[in-house]
């Protein structure tokens, strides 16, 4: 199991790398970033390369910043500032909760947020979660920048619709509101593992505690990660109780063709995935009910889920 | 000169290691694993998976652990590197590498310096870690040997001698030991850590031999298909490519590899000829200069198949019309066999109480990280190969002199190497041949080692594979009259070694229990995938499972307590010897004793409380409990009860090397390399008990095969506490006598009067007079005039022991004469957790109770139990080897096959208890399997206890919340309609 033989650089400007895009555009060049995704399907020779670009230099994709209401994530971010970093913490918790759920340390020390989101693999946490939090992923071209909803950046299985002359440069998150809360929830076989299912939520009240926003996105089911927007409509102004939560679950049909494996089946899948949208909004639900200067109160919490 | 030369990118780095700035050039595709391994010979950092799941290869780059095999040289250009090399050494280890040495954290040590780099990382940023920061921390570090226990244990201890401030701690001694107490029991530290914590282990991949070449497959990419056609002149225009070898190649150079089954018709190579009968067979071997070439000219070879059925299913394989494998054999049963012990159809028909399941035990194995690897090495003037492997395997050297054909004695298989685990499956004859007879052909050393996909597809070192019907009868009180099992076996493409292990249950076919009758009626099927190797116990494992589950499905039906219904079949203390219907004989047990102890230990008062508790948390909590017991020390019986033309076997011995040299030290050499089982500290210990000397005058060498003398049958079936007991007893008292004698020279005294009493041989009557064992040691090499007439200079004694039991074979029949020589048991109580609504498993406690007789290193032992547990869980719960309907493999990495880690295996609690072997000098018991083989029916019987309230009967293993689903819908349909 080692790589195949490619041609490796290591650019040391954005420009350089993007001038190396679009001229080596026709032959084939990879970007390696951590490595964490790419470095096993190089040693398993499920691609060849004719070029490894290495972004690690370039140190100003490594950033955490905060701007207009939003948390600006460089590209080379490793899975590990997602845990310590204080901005994130504080300003997109569910994606801090997500990112325990990521590998290991020894992962998460390499992995890049970049990396992990082109990669796409439809079980990741990222993908979900970008997904539930309405985020922008900026590419960037010699020709100029662009900004996808994962809805349109993520296309397929380990499919993306970023062109071969582009590179990611970062996501852009939105903080998340006073009066809001969050929820993830994931099942793999084993901690650290790609997720059977995982279910990101957010979701907040008004001062009659009656939703406002929410949104509500499953990975590991289908080819990408999904939103369930019927779902979330349903629950717009309405109380978060458990039982309105279970029940727009219940009738919200995915609409996708679920994923089945060794792991675990489609008809396995569609049970975890309402069993985690519930335990996620559920979650998001008491959040922001508590965090809600109106709210207080208690959400009803029962778990007899049939 | 060679045309196509693949340009291969080479670039100049600047590496700062272990303190040291180091300049180099290095091809950009070549990973950090390899550059450190390779071209700084720093082999203390393991290639484990090569895709960043086991951990093995964790290194600190600047600072923070990471995976080396995910990342390029070229990328840690320019920073700092810090490998297990750099931490410490053994005389000065830092107080991780201390710790791990201490806690016994290890078996084989292949995963070792991974998990302290791991560890280290954690330390270095959280100096105060909590129990749950250190699992998580380590949770992508795998282990196959003893678990996490005894590593996280180690982990809180060196974070407290770290925050005490002590920057370096040693290695305790191996003479932790009470003066004047035996060294039998005592919890001796184990002299081969001191080496693994400091990266000083010398696997098979480390050994680099001068112009070595390099191997990798071309696999096939069918289960089953003719090879029509093979084209591999492009491979061998690559540069760096010296030869690719087809089957037909290697079948002319070396003959067939030998089978332990009489299948004539069945002739097994290392590369297939003409045929291929499984996905990943290998086709052709790339020989190059290294492995990264020998890879890129195996994809330029073209095969062209004619692609036939797949065989994939045992029991669809032997039915009339299935495809098959071997045309000449004629069939795909390799063997079947009715073997009848008492009136089992009477009894059936006149018991009051009959049950009956069906069972799959799907593949599983040891799965150990270091693959299988071998060096063969060819010396043409001398005539004599020479092979180094990651095996333990016994007879190698016959099975090599006979498929080389040459005579044995120029073979020279080295025994000295540490191996990365084994659990039974690195036999490897397959890959040793291989490398013998490429090393011959090309006359070049040449190095094999498997990768993650060639061992995990081709390996044959998967364990069995089993469909059971098994039914029991019993009296009205549950007491068992009669079993009868009928059992289809999935051995693979062909029979192997691993085909053999559908007959050892009949060693201990009714385990613990008092069963009057017994039919065991079992084929052997071959199938397209890998062969069968022999794992934990020899396929006793699924036979105590069966066993177990239809004692639990009797307790269910009669509704009787299953400690109860167990306690009421027993064999009891007073009944050893006991025969069994097949004629194994047991020598001795307690087995109600052991099971009051761990009902209490499990604390069995408090179950109710906590099933009400996890119901409220959502959870369905249940109670496991198994009753297992482990043959130990067989005779080879069981290959004479296979295929008795082949195998007339009625023994089983094991030799041993004693030397006491002029200064006085002792060296005792074995005739096996050990793969985690800490040979050289038991046997140290041995010696000091037999002598009376310390352990620092010892020191254990192995000899290599064959060539020098050691006739040995190997790390097989639970033997060497026996056998080594018995070999080193032996000659250690005919060194004892000769010594004796000297002294008694030197006294000027009878030599009935002198005794050996801490280090010096006196006269017992008048202690005062006496002389050194040292001055005895050197007058026996120096002053002849002090040897009794006739007596040879020197201390130098072999000695085989034979099988203390006296047998004779099987009869034609299938009935033993005697078993086993002695027989270990256990208790597991595992209580597990299942989620109501996600039905995730979770491995909440466990107990176990292990009696093995005298404890000759209770801190080794303990560490089988923990670490057959690991196993036993993996099997259980998570791993398999799946293929699809057309044959192919879909666990071929770790992503797909789940080796449980640190958050999926939960803390022990042990407890021993000794019930003497009376076979055995010091009451020794086998204490390989009693682990593993006990864990898996306690565990299911724990799911299934958990999933009461939805009535499920778990009939397969593993057991996963994906089959818990499906059997709960199915229930709930079935209620509701």
């Amino acid at each position: 199991m080692k790589p195949p033989v490619f041609s490796y650089s290591r650019p040391a400007t954005l420009d350089e790398s993007l001038a190396m895009l679009r001229h080596g555009a026709e032959s084939e060049v990879t970007v390696l970033a951590g490595g964490q995704s790419l470095m096993p399907v190089l040693n398993f020779r499920l691609a060849r390369p004719a070029l490894l670009m290495d972004i690690n230099g370039l140190k100003q994709l490594d950033f955490v910043e905060r701007e207009n209401g939003a948390v600006r994530i460089g590209a080379l971010t490793r899975h590990r500032a997602l845990l310590t970093n204080d901005l994130i913490k504080q300003l997109v918790p569910l994606m801090a909760d997500a990112a325990a759920y990521i590998g290991y340390p020894a992962i998460r020390n390499r992995g890049t947020i970049g990396g992990s989101i082109s990669h796409a693999d439809p079980a990741a946490e990222l993908p979900v979660v970008l997904t539930a939090l309405d985020a922008q992923i900026v590419l960037q071209s010699t020709k100029g920048k662009r900004a996808l909803r994962t809805g349109e950046f993520f296309t397929g299985p380990l499919v993306t619709a970023r062109e071969s002359d582009e590179l990611l440069i970062e996501v852009i998150v939105p903080s998340q509101q006073p009066g809001s809360g969050w929820g993830f929830h994931e099942v793999a076989r084993r901690h650290g593992d790609f997720a059977l299912v995982a279910a990101a939520a957010t979701l907040s009240v008004d001062s009659e505690r009656r939703v406002r926003t929410v949104t509500l996105a499953l990975g590991g089911i289908a080819d990408r990660p999904i939103r369930l927007h019927a779902c979330e409509e349903m629950l717009v102004g309405h109380e978060p109780l458990a039982d309105r939560l279970r029940k727009a679950i219940l009738d919200t049909a995915t609409g996708v063709e679920v994923n089945s494996d060794i792991h675990a089946s489609a008809d396995y899948r569609r049970h975890l995935a309402r069993v985690l949208a519930f335990r996620a909004l559920l979650d998001a639900s008491k959040r922001a009910v508590s965090a809600s200067p109106h709210g207080g109160g208690q959400v009803d919490g029962s778990r007899d889920w049939k | 000169m060679k045309g196509n030369a693949v340009l291969e990118p080479v670039t100049s780095i600047s590496l700062n290691v272990n303190g040291k700035t180091i300049k180099l050039e290095v091809p950009v595709r070549k990973t950090l694993l390899d550059v450190l391994r390779e071209d700084l010979a720093l082999t203390g950092t393991h290639v484990g998976c090569e895709h960043g799941v086991c951990g093995c290869c964790n290194v600190l780059v600047d600072g923070l652990v990471v995976r080396s095999c995910l990342s390029l040289a070229v990328q840690a250009d320019g920073r700092r590197v810090q490998t297990i090399e750099g931490l410490g050494t053994q005389e000065e280890p830092n107080p991780l590498q201390a710790a791990f040495a201490e806690n016994h954290a290890m078996q084989c040590g292949y995963c070792t310096p991974g998990m302290i780099m791991a560890a280290e990382s954690l330390l270095s940023e959280n100096p105060d870690p909590t129990e749950g920061e250190i699992r998580s921390a380590l949770s992508g570090n795998i282990c196959r040997c003893t678990g996490y226990m005894e590593i996280v244990k180690s982990v809180q201890d060196a974070a407290r001698i770290k925050r005490a401030g002590a920057g370096r701690s040693a290695i305790p001694q191996s003479s932790r030991h009470v003066a004047g107490q035996s060294y039998i029991g005592q919890r001796m530290a184990v002299i081969e850590d001191r080496r693994f914590v400091a990266g000083q282990g010398r696997y098979v991949n480390d050994v680099a031999l001068v112009n070595m070449l390099h191997i990798a497959m071309v696999r096939s990419p069918h289960a089953h298909a003719k090879i029509k056609h093979l084209d591999t002149s492009k491979a061998e225009a690559l540069q760096g490519v010296v030869r690719v070898v087809t089957g037909e190649m290697l079948a002319e150079e070396i003959g067939p590899l030998p089978q332990m089954v009489d299948l004539p018709h069945v002739h097994w190579y290392p590369l297939a000829v003409g045929k291929v009968r499984y996905a990943g067979e290998w086709v052709c071997a790339v020989v190059a200069e290294n492995r990264y070439i020998a890879e890129d000219a195996a994809e330029l070879v073209d095969v062209d198949y004619d692609v036939l059925l797949a065989v994939v299913d045992p029991e669809e394989a032997i039915k009339p019309g299935a495809p098959i494998l071997h045309e000449k054999h004629g069939s795909n049963v390799a063997y079947e066999r009715v073997l009848k012990y008492g009136d089992v159809e009477t009894i059936f028909r006149q018991a009051p109480q009959v049950v009956e399941e069906s069972y799959r035990w799907n593949r599983h194995s040891g799965v150990p990280l270091e693959t299988f690897g071998a060096i063969g090495s060819w010396d043409a003037g001398k005539r004599e190969i020479q092979v180094w492997a990651s095996h333990q395997t016994p007879n190698i050297e016959d099975h090599l002199a006979k498929v080389l054909d040459i005579p044995v004695n120029q073979v020279r298989v080295h025994q000295s190497l540490d191996v990365g685990g084994s659990h039974g499956v690195k036999r490897g004859s397959k890959q040793m041949a291989l490398v013998a007879g490429i090393s011959r052909m090309l006359n070049r050393s040449v190095k094999f080692i498997e990768d993650r996909l060639e061992n995990m597809t081709a390996g044959d070192a998967h364990g069995p594979d089993r469909c059971y019907k098994v039914r029991a009868a019993a009296d009205d009180q549950g007491r068992i009259l009669a079993l009868d099992i009928r059992c289809v076996d999935d051995a693979g493409a062909y029979a192997g070694r691993g085909a053999v292990q559908i007959i050892k249950p009949i060693t201990a076919i009714v385990g613990p229990y008092k069963i009057g009758a017994v039919r065991y009626d079992v084929v052997s099927a071959l199938t397209c995938k890998t062969n069968q190797s022999p794992y934990r116990g020899f396929g006793q494992a699924p036979a105590g499972h069966v066993l177990e589950r239809i004692v639990d499905r009797l307790a269910q039906q009669m509704r009787i307590d299953r400690a109860v219904i167990r306690e009421r079949n027993f064999i009891q203390p007073n009944e050893f010897p006991y025969t069994i219907p097949t004629g194994a004989e047991y020598d001795s047990g307690d087995y109600p004793a052991v099971l009051k102890k761990a009902l209490t230990l499990a604390n069995n008062d408090q179950w109710r409380d906590r099933r009400r508790e996890a119901n409220e948390r959502g959870k369905w909590l249940g109670v496991g409990l198994s009753a297992v017991i482990e043959p130990g020390v067989g005779t080879g019986m069981v290959f004479a009860v296979m295929a008795p033309n082949m195998h007339n076997i009625d023994t089983n011995m094991e030799g041993i090397r004693v030397h006491v040299d002029v200064s006085g030290a002792i060296t005792v050499t074995l005739g096996f390399q050990s793969c985690g089982q800490s040979h050289e500290t038991t046997t140290t210990q041995l010696v000091c008990d037999f002598f009376g000397v310390s352990p620092d005058r010892v020191r254990i060498a192995r000899a290599d095969s064959s060539m020098e003398g050691i006739p040995t049958r190997a790390t097989t079936g639970n033997r060497l506490h026996l056998m080594l007991t018995l070999a080193l007893h032996r000659a250690g008292g005919r060194i004892k006598a000769k010594m004796s004698a000297i002294a008694a020279n030197v006294l000027g005294i009878p030599v009935e009067y002198v005794e050996l009493y801490q280090g010096a041989f006196r006269d017992y009557r008048s202690p005062e007079k006496n002389v050194s064992w040292d001055q005895v040691a050197f007058f026996a090499y120096r002053r002849d005039s002090l040897l009794s007439p006739g007596m040879e200079p020197g201390l130098l004694e072999n000695a085989v022991a034979k099988h203390p039991r006296g047998f004779v074979p099987p009869t034609p029949d299938g009935r033993l004469a005697g078993g086993f020589a002695t027989y270990s048991f256990s208790v597991h109580i595992p209580i597990v957790e299942v989620d109501k609504e996600t039905f995730e498993i979770k491995v909440a406690d466990y107990y176990v109770v292990h009696d093995c007789g005298t404890v000759i290193n209770p801190t080794i032992v303990d560490g089988f139990v923990y670490g057959g547990v690991n196993l036993g869980i993996g099997g259980a719960l998570y791993e398999q080897f799946s293929y699809d309907e057309n044959g192919q493999p879909l666990s071929v990495s770790f992503m797909d096959y789940l080796l449980p880690s640190t958050l999926e295996v939960p803390n022990i609690q042990l407890d021993q208890h000794e019930t003497a072997a009376p076979g055995h000098p010091l009451g020794a018991k086998p204490a390989g399997e009693a682990g593993y083989m006990p864990a898996i029916p306690a565990i299911v019987s724990a799911v299934e206890d958990a999933m009461q309230p939805m009535g499920l009967k778990i009939t397969e293993t593993p057991i996963t919340p994906n089959i818990l689903y499906r059997m709960a819908s199915k229930a709930e349909r079935g209620t509701t309609q």
